[in-house]
């Protein structure tokens, strides 16, 4: 079950996104050659810290309310009357540090994860009535033209799936059949999704670090991925990676799921049209869900249904979420022959008869054997065993006794450069034979590695950041999804030197990195380069530090920090605190708030 | 000197009552103190910024003091409703109508004087005499004194029947051990550690006696200023020193202040007067979500959830950043001067 299955309801509004910017450039991470002004704002002239230097690394809903629900029967409604929790909230924490979102490395920013988000939602009157644990996902299938009336990051659009656990139901019975339902069908975790795009990274704006979000939250299942669905994975026509030159991607993927019992094809389509100037779908074809049961002679579908997006609301009333009631032919027929999206042109004979003609052409078409990994962005220390699962399916079913093949492909799909990456490999991914595993009768299977040591050859910048791709053995990478590869960071081990780490040699220039990186931190809570600050506030850096790294109050907030240096740094902190303790019995870590 | 309306304490149910006037009472210099201090922030008044930062740091004790109280008597802290926020300027919780007016202002010596100073000013004999003619208010320290009066007679009562007031769950209590001391903030279980606790506050706060130093925990090494007389030390730009021919004297060091770089905040700001298109409208609401964070926190740490401090811990440090960011935008209504930090409760979206 995922949020495409029912009881789901969707919501839409505002998120913020306010990552601190100055780590975007690979350079800016060496101390000896970092300038002040790379602290500063971009200027016409000048990248400086780029478009957000003084960013929290805060992320946020912001105004988002439910606007659509789907029971458990395939009913819909949008009407609070019938249903109050319309016109309710989703919202964020309320009572901690926001969400952190944090690039997995400045040189893969394409995967940006969110640490630390509560989901909640909230009556009107201001009561949460769910809430839960967001587990850390990245965003996938991002595209830089989904807006043709934007640019830069605005023009983007991306998606987030993943699931809400430790779930805190605070009512016993609902006025509400929609909350009743989903508690009763999905009371331990929930599976949510949304997209994000038309994002304001203009910092004299209002808007400045707000863009928009629809979203959809459903039941889950743990024998399902989290990441993904398990359903029908619709390509465009023509794949992002084979455009022409001059050519630009006007419609991303997007996924459906048969729902047999309902008799339903559910169609996500939020991620997957472009939108114009006021955020109205720039569109115009007359779209269609087929199943293409075309025969290499002869070419033949059999129509679904519209995809009607054209009302105003359609995007932000139903999160690009279309639903299609099947016959039991057409179910059948769904069952054994791939679907696909078709535009269709009608055109009158002639001018005097009534007859049309209408030709169609395939939009999308529907990937029918498809392998994707559940979890996608690693961060891993020397020695961690990194397991990696995998789903692979035919027509949304289960396909067993597959081979998922991987190569190194982090030349080819991470940048930019300077510096280097991927050097050394991972000698695991980069011997003659492809790496090989076979799926289980449930279409699973695991990817095993234990992380290399790749000592510091980025120099100023920790570790090793890797990209592995993979697809399925009688498939080319060439032809798959290009966001679904495998990211992961390695950081660095300890260093092979009798050297003491001490404030002078370790810990100072770790700190400067991070005072020069996150100027609002340096500058707005502690410069962690003094080590009169640092020391000053041992007792409240140690219990930042030595968080865990999902708590949104972890520290470094960017993640980037390896476990070696973790324990140094903390051994340091608690040294100074021995010390604190011998001079003094009175701590005065409070004071400094 | 805070004037406060006498408030009837006879009853158990009294001293709950008492007990929430005073959690509100010390969360109410809060947002003053630190509206000061974030205007006093990267504009080279650190020494100041640290006295201001070190009496917040205790108001913080006291609130979590009276919380602890509240708690051993069975009572339970509200700390997340909309009215636990007074309205700035104005009188401060408990307090008598035509008393004080308490501003949200940038930093200034006339802020201190004026504001922070008299809201710390100890019960001295001298200035009472002109003050005290009415017996219908209160100091804050004959406040707190009624309250240690109420819970030893209440607790007397209910020990001559076999019973105690102290039926709290001791579960509820906070410990800070990393950032409170335990001479400090220890947990409240009967009428001795209770008594303890209010002595702190009274004596953080007003002093003792004639003593500007706090004395329980004074000793060669270290010596606390109470509340009073750190910012009298701002207010005169000069530390407190023994004088030679006995008693104390403003001396040297020097506490000098640099006014250029404190942002020029337009005081008393509201979240509603700025458009709702501005960039002043978003971040002062993104501020007071924070702060709101806040104090829902707090409240789930001292109703059965005291862990719940790390995590406002977490909310307090970037309260700052907020703020901060509110004080680098112009005021949208009043040309020549920034936003700031309103300090309002808000919910829903």
């Amino acid at each position: 079950m995922s949020y495409l299955n029912t009881p789901r309801l969707t919501f839409s509004g505002q998120f913020q996104a306010d990552p601190s910017t100055v780590n975007n450039d690979p350079t800016h991470y060496n101390n000896e050659t970092f300038q002040p002004e790379y602290q500063n704002y971009q200027t016409a002239d000048a990248a400086n810290g780029w478009w957000n230097p003084d960013g929290t690394g805060n992320w946020r809903f912001i105004g988002c309310k439910i606007t659509s629900v789907t029971y458990q029967d395939g009913t819909s409604t949008n009407d609070p009357l019938l249903d109050p929790i319309i016109g309710m909230s989703i919202m964020d924490t309320d009572s901690r540090t926001a969400a952190k979102i944090v690039d997995l490395d400045t040189q893969q920013q394409m995967v940006s994860e969110l640490w630390g988000l509560i989901v909640r939602i909230v009556s009107n009157d201001g009561n949460t009535l769910l809430k839960g644990d967001y587990e850390v996902a990245a965003f996938s299938n991002i595209w830089f033209t989904r807006s043709i009336d934007k640019t830069h990051d605005a023009a983007a659009g991306a998606t987030y799936q993943s699931i809400i656990k430790n779930l805190n139901w605070n009512f016993g019975v609902s006025n509400s059949r929609y909350l009743n339902e989903l508690k009763s069908v999905s009371s331990d975790q929930l599976s949510i999704q949304f997209t994000l795009d038309r994002y304001n990274g203009n910092n004299t704006s209002p808007q400045f670090t707000f863009g928009r979000i629809v979203g959809s939250i459903g039941p889950s299942s743990n024998k399902e991925p989290k990441h993904f669905v398990l359903g029908r994975q619709l390509f465009p026509s023509t794949l992002p990676q084979n455009l022409q030159p001059g050519q630009v991607q006007t419609c991303n993927y997007a996924t459906a799921l048969v729902d047999e019992k309902l008799k339903q094809v559910v169609l996500d389509f939020g991620n997957a049209l472009q939108f114009k100037t006021g955020g109205l779908v720039n569109e115009t074809r007359n779209l269609h869900l087929v199943i293409n049961n075309s025969s290499s002679a002869s070419p033949s579908y059999v129509d679904i249904g519209k995809i009607d997006y054209s009302a105003p609301d359609w995007y932000m009333g139903t999160s690009g979420i279309c639903t299609f009631d099947l016959s039991d032919e057409q179910l059948d027929l769904a069952n054994q022959y791939p679907l696909a999206i078709v535009a269709l042109v009608t055109t009158p004979n002639d001018v005097f008869t009534i007859q049309t003609t209408t030709t169609y052409s395939y939009v999308y078409n529907e990937s029918a054997e498809y392998a994707c990994a559940d979890k996608f962005v690693f961060r891993l220390d020397p020695k961690d065993k990194c397991t990696v699962h995998f789903y692979a399916t035919n027509l949304g079913k289960a396909l067993s006794n597959v081979k998922i093949q991987f190569q190194d492909d982090t030349a080819n799909l991470l940048g930019p450069p300077p510096p280097v990456m991927g050097v050394p490999k991972i000698a695991y991914f980069s011997e003659k034979k492809p790496v090989e595993i076979t799926t289980d009768v449930n279409g699973k299977a695991k990817l095993q590695f234990k992380a290399p040591d790749p000592g510091n050859p980025r120099g100023y910048i920790d570790g090793q950041v890797y990209a592995i791709s993979y697809f399925l053995s009688t498939q080319t990478f060439a032809y798959c999804n290009q966001s679904n590869y495998i990211s992961t960071q390695i950081y660095s081990g300890a260093p092979e030197t009798d050297m003491v780490p001490d404030w002078d040699n370790f810990i100072q220039p770790i700190m400067q990195q991070y005072a020069n990186l996150y100027p609002l931190m340096s500058k707005g809570v502690f410069n962690l380069a003094d080590k009169t600050v640092f020391e000053n506030n041992a007792q409240i850096l140690k219990l930042v530090f030595s968080k865990d790294r999902h708590d949104p109050n972890y520290m470094p907030a960017t993640r980037d920090l390896s476990g070696y240096k973790r324990a140094v740094i903390l051994d340091y902190l608690q040294g100074v605190i021995d010390k604190q303790a011998e001079i003094t019995e009175e701590s005065t870590a409070y004071k400094s708030i | 000197m805070i004037l406060l309306n006498t408030i009837k304490i006879e009853t158990l149910a009294d001293l709950k009552n008492a007990l929430q006037t005073a959690i509100e009472l010390e969360h109410a210099t809060i947002p003053p103190y630190l509206t000061a201090n974030f205007t006093l922030f990267n504009t080279g008044n650190d020494q100041i910024s640290n006295l201001i930062g070190s009496v917040v740091g205790e108001e913080m004790l006291h609130l979590s003091i009276a919380c602890n109280i509240l708690n051993a008597i069975g009572g339970s802290p509200v700390l997340n409703k909309p009215g636990f926020i007074p309205t700035y300027p104005g009188v401060l919780p408990g307090g008598v109508e035509n008393g004080l007016q308490v501003p949200l202002k940038k930093f200034s010596l006339e802020l201190v004087y004026d504001v922070f100073m008299t809201i710390e000013e100890p019960e001295n004999p001298v200035e009472i005499k002109s003050l005290l003619v009415s017996s219908d208010v209160l100091t804050i320290g004959e406040f707190y004194a009624n309250i240690k009066n109420i819970i030893t007679s209440l607790e007397a009562e209910a020990q001559a029947d076999g019973k105690t007031i102290f039926t709290g769950n001791p579960k509820r209590q906070m410990t800070f051990e990393d950032f409170y001391p335990s001479s400090l903030l220890f947990p409240i279980i009967d009428e001795e550690t209770a008594l303890r606790g209010i002595d702190i506050i009274i004596d953080q706060g007003e002093g003792t006696t004639t003593d500007p130093f706090v004395s329980p925990i004074d000793d060669d090494d270290h010596r606390e200023l109470a509340h009073y007389y750190r910012f009298e030390e701002i207010y005169k730009g000069k530390t407190i020193q023994k004088n030679p021919s006995g008693g104390y004297m403003y001396g040297e060091p020097l506490i000098p202040f640099l006014p250029e770089l404190v942002p020029n905040m337009w005081p008393n700001p509201k979240m509603n007067d700025y458009p709702k298109d501005s960039q002043a409208y978003i971040n002062s609401k993104l501020f007071n979500y924070n702060y709101t964070s806040l104090l829902n926190s707090l409240h789930k740490t001292f109703n059965g959830e005291p862990h719940q401090i790390n995590a406002a811990m977490g909310i307090m440090f970037s309260l700052r950043l907020y703020a901060l960011k509110l004080l680098a935008i112009p005021d949208p209504n009043n040309p020549g001067y920034v936003a700031g930090p309103s300090f309002e409760y808000v919910t829903g979206e």
